[in-house]
């Protein structure tokens, strides 16, 4: 996806948490690894 | 670049027409500018490229090219094959279509390997595009805003699934909270069942002991009735049969029957006393004890024994009717108040959430239930009032229905036959008079009859329960039976009915819940804990955070967008639009870079589509309408080229003759730019002239 539209939402999303998903789904993650990261159960 | 094509159409009457390149030669530089009259092949030549790069299947080319690509590649009446061969200082890509194949076969020649349709868009961005229109044009690059928004909002919906599939596997394991929970409720269903069946046994118990004394209380009554109606029939009888007889005698026995039945009567009167001071006592308790209509009531003589003709007085049932009429006014009175509609609202409302009071519920807004069943409380007690006041309306009423039922049946049970008596004790005079009372004492003994056996039945049904030790073993409950007539009785033993089967249903759900508990309790204690139960709480938290995010990009995000595309925004937008618009104007902007106006280069920082202006980073406002075509057409060029990933990009454009050499300029300005950053594999422009065919290398 273009990086660019990311960056767009940066300005507009004032929450942290929502940002940083958004980043890690645009890095094309795993989204099994995205909720192992977010809930802090890293293997 | 080099390219072949053939193109084979039939053109009717079994011809067979073959166009091959014309006028165009076949081999290109890798980024040529080429000005050709009608019908030398150069729109052809695009269609053919753009085909040979898939496309038919790249969705930012414009329907219209789509339709012209397609009736080359799928039309029926002609036949294409082609050959494309792209070599640049990095890239080297070869397509191929043979006439009798549909397939098209890109290859990466450098790495000698296919490049199938999603491994090429992956790297290489086509661009094909004809610059009419331009300014729509860009509010078509603001869409692609919008399905990016899309793309976002359904992988965080993937997530958020992913997230609630754990969390319901966590809850559908065994947990300590699970199984704490599961035993709780298993203790207090099997708790909730053994009061319940306490309470069904004292049900069944009173319904029996009510049962027993009904039909004894009214078998013995009913025998009595029937058996002094027979004596009444058999003397009647013997007085028609014998004709004459003695008058004095006869008036004796005459004397002796009534007074039987003015000794019956003078107890039921006591009855009908207490009805009529139950039905004082509540109107009073609305009213008021100075009401005059309560006092009239009050002051009543009910004794119609005393009358000479054994009526009630007519002022009895006018009485009884104004009190009705002034009880039922009152209550419609209460009913038809906003407040009570809200009372009870209130009141269905707080009893439906006790039950779940301690349970962990939050409502929508974040309020527990606990706390809002306590707000519910305040209010309920404000309203409370009404109710009790209706609610006394509908005893009083009850209670004044019943007083009048009472006073029918002593008028039906005593009245009727002491008047009959009283005619009897005057002597028949007339044997015509003697047949009429004949024939409805006949009359009375059916129905006392009726009656008598209803209950007999009944009463052996109970196996003959003695009404004395019935009023012995049950004298808690007989204390409050003894006032109530034949019809309340019936009334209570429905009920009971009623009440029993409600606590069986009761007792038949509670056993359901105690199978189910237990069979939930033993699958979790033989259940391994699921491998994130310690990060159940972070999970929902995570939830709830994909949740929001969802919202943003699926409802707000997307109105947001709508409005910037339709160039209208309905009302005031909010903060959060604002900042919104500005953020996409901005990307729009950046999309577009630089741009030739008014003789000048300018660098845009925004685009704002609803007041049609550009924004320069030198604080100059440009109005959309101001611009040329060829200025527009530049700056929608410009802002194609200036893509935001790293794919490697095909530029073909059409038709872009309203563009003059200072509008031009900044477009080769940028293809050299990208061919420098080895960010451009091929570029060909081309447009329609009156002159000879121009070849023009850009470099």
């Amino acid at each position: 996806m273009p990086g660019s539209i990311l960056e767009t939402f940066e300005e507009i999303i004032d929450d942290e948490e929502e940002l940083r998903i958004l980043k890690k789904i645009n890095e094309g993650k795993d989204l099994q690894k995205i909720i192992e990261e977010e809930i802090g159960a890293e293997k | 670049m080099r390219y072949d094509y053939e193109i084979i159409r039939d053109e009717g009457r079994e011809e067979h027409k073959t166009y091959t390149p014309g006028p165009i030669p076949m081999e290109l530089s890798d980024i040529v500018e080429i000005e050709a009259p009608n019908s030398s092949g150069k729109s052809t030549l695009l269609n053919i490229i753009a085909l040979a790069f898939y496309g038919l299947k790249n969705d930012s080319i414009d329907r219209t090219l789509k339709k012209e690509m397609q009736n080359l590649y799928e039309s029926s009446h002609q036949q294409l094959s082609f050959n494309l061969d792209v070599e640049t200082e990095n890239e080297h890509l070869i397509s191929e279509k043979s006439i009798d194949s549909q397939d098209i076969n890109v290859r990466d020649a450098e790495k000698d390997r296919p490049l199938p349709p999603e491994i090429f868009q992956e790297k290489y961005n086509l661009i094909y595009d004809i610059p009419d229109e331009p300014l729509n044009r860009i509010e078509k690059i603001a869409e692609n805003v919008e399905d990016v928004q899309r793309d976002y909002a359904a992988n965080v919906q993937d997530l958020n699934k992913e997230v609630s599939q754990l969390i319901t596997e966590i809850n559908n394991t065994n947990n300590e909270q699970r199984l704490e929970t599961a035993n709780s409720n298993l203790e207090s269903s099997k708790s909730d069942k053994r009061k319940a069946e306490t309470q069904l046994r004292n049900l069944k118990d009173k319904k029996n002991y009510l049962r027993d004394y009904t039909y004894s209380r009214y078998y013995k009554k009913y025998k009595e009735d029937y058996e002094r109606k027979k004596d009444q029939l058999k003397s009647l009888k013997e007085e028609i049969e014998e004709s004459e007889g003695s008058k004095d005698e006869q008036r004796q026995e005459v004397g002796d029957d009534k007074s039987s039945i003015l000794e019956d009567l003078h107890k039921d009167l006591g009855n009908l006393r207490d009805r009529r001071d139950e039905v004082v006592e509540l109107t009073q308790a609305i009213f008021s004890e100075d009401d005059q209509k309560v006092k009239e009531l009050n002051n009543l003589k009910l004794d119609p024994s005393k009358a000479s003709n054994f009526r009630f007085s007519e002022d009895i049932e006018v009485r009884i009717e104004e009190i009705r009429e002034k009880v039922e006014e009152k209550k419609d009175s209460i009913k038809n108040q906003d407040a009570y509609d809200q009372a009870n609202f209130y009141k269905k409302m707080y009893n439906f959430l006790e039950n779940f009071k301690d349970k962990k519920i939050q409502l929508p807004g974040g309020t527990p239930v606990s706390e809002f069943i306590e707000e519910l409380q305040d209010e309920k007690e404000r309203y409370d009032q009404l109710i009790k006041e209706k609610k006394k309306c509908s005893q009083a009423l009850s209670e004044v229905n019943k007083l009048s039922e009472r006073k029918d049946e002593i008028e039906e049970t005593y009245l009727k036959d002491l008047r009959e008596l009283t005619e009897a004790g005057k002597g028949p005079s007339e044997s015509q008079s003697q047949q009429r009372k004949l024939e409805t004492t006949k009359e009375s003994l059916e129905a006392k009859k009726e009656k008598y056996e209803e209950y007999k039945e009944k009463y052996e049904d109970r196996n003959e329960p003695n009404l004395d030790e019935v009023r012995d073993e049950a004298s808690s409950y007989v204390g409050k039976w003894e006032k109530l007539t034949e019809e309340d009785l019936k009334e209570k033993i429905e009920n009971l009915e009623r009440q029993i089967d409600t606590k069986q249903e009761k007792i038949d759900t509670l056993e359901e819940k105690i199978e189910r508990f237990s069979e939930l309790k033993e699958k979790l204690e033989s259940e391994e804990p699921h491998e994130y139960e310690e990060y159940e709480e972070e999970l929902n938290e995570l939830r709830n955070t994909l949740q929001d995010l969802r919202n943003k990009l699926s409802n707000k995000f997307k109105d947001y967008i709508n409005d910037i595309t339709r160039g209208e925004i309905k009302g005031e937008p909010d903060e959060m639009q604002a900042k919104y618009n500005e953020a996409v104007f901005s990307y729009l902007g950046e999309r577009m870079g630089s741009f030739q106006y008014d003789d000048r280069e300018y660098q845009a920082a925004k685009i704002n589509l609803i007041e049609g202006k550009i924004y320069a980073e030198d604080g100059t406002e440009i109005q959309f309408q101001d611009m040329g075509t060829g200025h527009k057409q530049s700056a929608y060029l410009k802002s194609l080229l200036n893509t935001d990933d790293d794919r490697k990009i095909i530029a073909l454009f059409d038709e872009v003759a309203m563009m003059d050499n200072e509008s031009m300029q900044p477009i080769y300005d940028e293809l050299k730019k990208l061919k420098n950053e080895n960010k451009l594999v091929l570029a060909v422009i081309v447009q329609h002239t009156d002159e000879e065919l121009e070849i023009t290398q850009i470099s």
